[in-house]
């Protein structure tokens, strides 16, 4: 049977996108779920997801009409695709919620439930009592409604007292109607959500259709979590808008065993599947040599790495050991987008063309692109990560004079297009100035800052860093992640990855910390006074930077994302509330001390 | 799978596994220190399940650690479960 293009069906809306496909190819698999990472499998047709979304709709519709918002707390699995959609077919706003580890700590969930307006939160009965009990420890104002979805007979029956027909009903929404909440992940505590339109996701769902590649043979397979962006959009929605089935599995079983993603990808002959620069990285380390031979990658013809910084580094080393079992090298696609503009901005046009560059670190102090001899201290390595796509456009604008940088000179990344989102929300002013930028001299605009920074060369996008973590002193741009690798360095023992540096706001002005985690393998013989004096010693020769302070910790305490970025700006908030988990503190005597010396 | 594997026997393996990878002597493991005290992050407490799965040839939550978050309770809740799961 042939499936129906995606451009086929007038679809305003996910309700019309799903509607149609139950309709068109009611009996054919949409999602297929690994429940143990390996070889149980449920899965769900077009049809089912329908009568799930309809059903829970419904009940959504006969007894929460008052509900603008519903949150969504599940383990990875199809009842939350169902419950997800059953918000949209009720014309309610879903709220994707991360899943605590160990469904304990809900402090993070009830901020987001506050900042989103609701307490409903739709969830699954296997997790109802473990909720319940975290809830009561948590600090919330409202209490949160926990229902399970698949409990909902009961409660239908309980609160029908009347005759009327409570069969589902199609929403009144159009394109422009919120579809849900994309909370970001961020470096800073409080939450923000990005409001994503019916028409966002559809003109994105679009542009990364044409990017990839994505024809009627394709079959899509991942394990990123729900309630990141690049999960739910460029998984979960993207195969439901090609008409294409979906191999899903747990994030969880995939750090546990990274060669099981690899594994689904060949036995069900996936095209496209992709993730964090991470995710390779962590295959070329664990996957053993027996299982190479377990594997037939040659499916596999789109590889997309984004989300987190892309190295090239990386890409050789997956590629130079998963060739032997036919992974093609120019599978891999690097792209860049955010969840303001609902995932995907960038990717090439010319599929097995990565272009790499190296970049003088000087010249970048100056924001200026300047290319140089490949060598790690001297120069930063950048992977190319494409162009916009129809409809949309990427400049490099000025931060701070709002004008359009000279071809070649590193500023912010401004957007426009259908896929940008319309704001945050309950945030009118941070909206503002995000979503609604203009050009000083042209007055061109609504633009959407990205707060990212980089430079176009030969229409392709590099990026280069955050604009909110770069430190400026004395007229330099001083990139953290320049000083971080100078810091890991000088010493045995020392975590790479681990270090974080940012400034910090003295009577003098603004003055340089570094915050470095101690490796688990040296806590117990690292000679801290040495090491700190390597590290302030050779900052200073490389960077010209007197550091103010440096503080070693032990392993695994820098804050970071769920996906292991560093946060430097909560790292920050942490030093100076000394919450650190100190092994050894040295701070500049005489200057405005943040805290005593040891 | 014949033998019965007891809280004893994975403590034992836990005390070895942690004092290969973090290149520490067994001795110097404190079995009531925290996995994070110790060093271990998220990514590498899951990983651990992993390894535990390979090493009793069953499937194990890879969120073990979040519930049993020192090498005793783990070895004991561990030990356990899996008795609870035979009979």
């Amino acid at each position: 049977m042939t499936v129906p293009p995606a451009g086929a069906f007038p679809c305003q809306t996910l309700v019309d996108l799903l509607r149609c496909r139950a309709r068109h190819q009611p009996a054919e698999v949409a999602y297929v779920f690994l429940t143990d990472g390996e070889l149980e499998a449920e899965e769900i047709t077009y049809r089912q997801l329908d009568q799930q979304a309809s059903r829970i709709g419904a009940w959504l519709q006969a007894c929460e009409p008052e509900a603008e918002a519903v949150g969504l707390l599940f383990t990875p699995g199809l009842p939350f695709i169902a419950a997800f959609f059953g918000c949209l077919y009720a014309g309610v706003v879903a709220v994707p919620l991360p899943t605590p580890p160990g469904l304990k700590q809900l402090d993070g969930v009830a901020a987001i439930l506050e900042d989103a307006g609701t307490s409903l939160v739709l969830t699954a009965s296997s997790l109802l009592e473990r909720l319940q009990n975290a809830a009561s420890d948590c600090a919330g104002k409202q209490p949160i409604r926990w229902v399970a979805t698949d409990q909902l007979g009961d409660r239908f029956y309980d609160h029908l007292a009347d005759q009327q027909d409570h069969s589902w009903r199609h929403p009144e929404v159009s394109g422009d109607s919120p579809a849900f909440y994309q909370y970001t992940s961020g470096t800073t505590q409080t939450p923000r959500g990005v409001v994503v339109s019916h028409a966002n996701v559809l003109a994105n769902e679009e542009v990364i259709r044409q990017a990839f590649q994505h024809d009627s043979q394709m079959i899509g397979m991942g394990w990123l979590p729900h309630y990141h962006d690049m999960g739910l959009i460029g998984n979960i929605l993207q195969t439901l808008y090609i008409g294409r089935p979906c191999i899903l599995m747990s994030p969880f079983h995939f750090i546990q065993r990274p060669f099981r993603w690899l594994k689904a990808i060949s036995h069900y002959r996936a095209t496209s599947s992709g993730g964090p620069n991470f995710a390779y990285a962590l295959c070329a380390r664990k996957v053993s040599r027996s299982q190479l031979d377990q594997l037939d990658l040659s499916c596999w013809s789109l590889a997309f790495t984004g989300a987190e910084t892309v190295r090239w580094e990386t890409m050789r080393s997956f590629a130079d050991k998963f060739s032997a079992c036919g992974f093609n090298p120019s599978a891999f696609y690097p792209c860049y987008g955010l969840a303001e503009a609902t995932l995907f901005v960038t990717g090439s046009n010319n599929r097995g063309a990565i272009v790499v560059k190296n970049v003088s670190r000087q010249g970048l102090t100056e924001n200026r692109v300047v290319l140089a001899e490949a060598d790690g201290e001297q120069s930063a390595t950048l992977v190319g990560c494409g162009r916009e796509w129809m409809g949309h456009q990427v400049l490099i604008v000025d931060p701070e004079h709002r004008t359009r940088c000279p071809a070649d000179r590193v500023g912010e990344i401004w957007v426009q297009g259908p896929s940008v989102a319309k704001g945050y929300r309950n945030r009118r002013q941070d909206s503002e100035q995000t979503f609604a930028a203009t050009l000083a001299d042209s007055r061109l605009g609504p633009f959407l800052r990205t707060g990212d920074l980089g430079f176009l060369h030969d229409h392709n996008l590099f990026i280069t860093g955050r604009i909110k973590e770069i430190i400026i002193l004395q007229g330099k741009t001083l990139y953290p992640q320049a000083i971080e690798w100078t810091v890991e360095q000088c010493s045995e023992g020392l975590q790479p990855g681990g270090g974080a540096a940012f400034s910090i706001d003295l009577d003098g002005g603004e003055q340089v910390v570094i915050v470095q985690e101690v490796e688990r393998t040296a806590l117990h013989a690292i000679i801290s006074s040495q090491c700190i004096e390597a590290i302030r010693t050779r900052v200073l020769a490389v960077h010209g930077v007197r550091l103010h302070a440096v503080v070693l910790t032990r392993p695994a305490t820098i804050p970071r994302t769920s996906s292991g970025k560093i946060r430097r700006s909560t790292c920050r908030q942490e030093f100076l509330e000394r919450r650190l988990a100190v092994v050894h503190c040295w701070t500049l005597p005489g200057v405005g001390q943040v805290f005593p010396k040891d | 799978m014949g033998t019965v594997i007891t809280a004893d026997a994975i403590d034992t393996w836990l005390i070895h596994y942690l004092a290969d990878l973090l290149e520490m002597s067994e001795e110097t493991i404190d079995p009531t220190s925290s996995f994070q005290e110790l060093g271990l992050d998220s990514s590498l407490a899951i990983s651990l399940t992993g390894d535990l799965e390979e090493w009793l040839g069953r499937r194990i939550n890879p969120t073990l650690l979040y519930n049993y978050t020192t090498i005793e309770s783990l070895s004991s809740g561990l030990a356990q479960e899996m008795a609870a799961a035979r009979s």
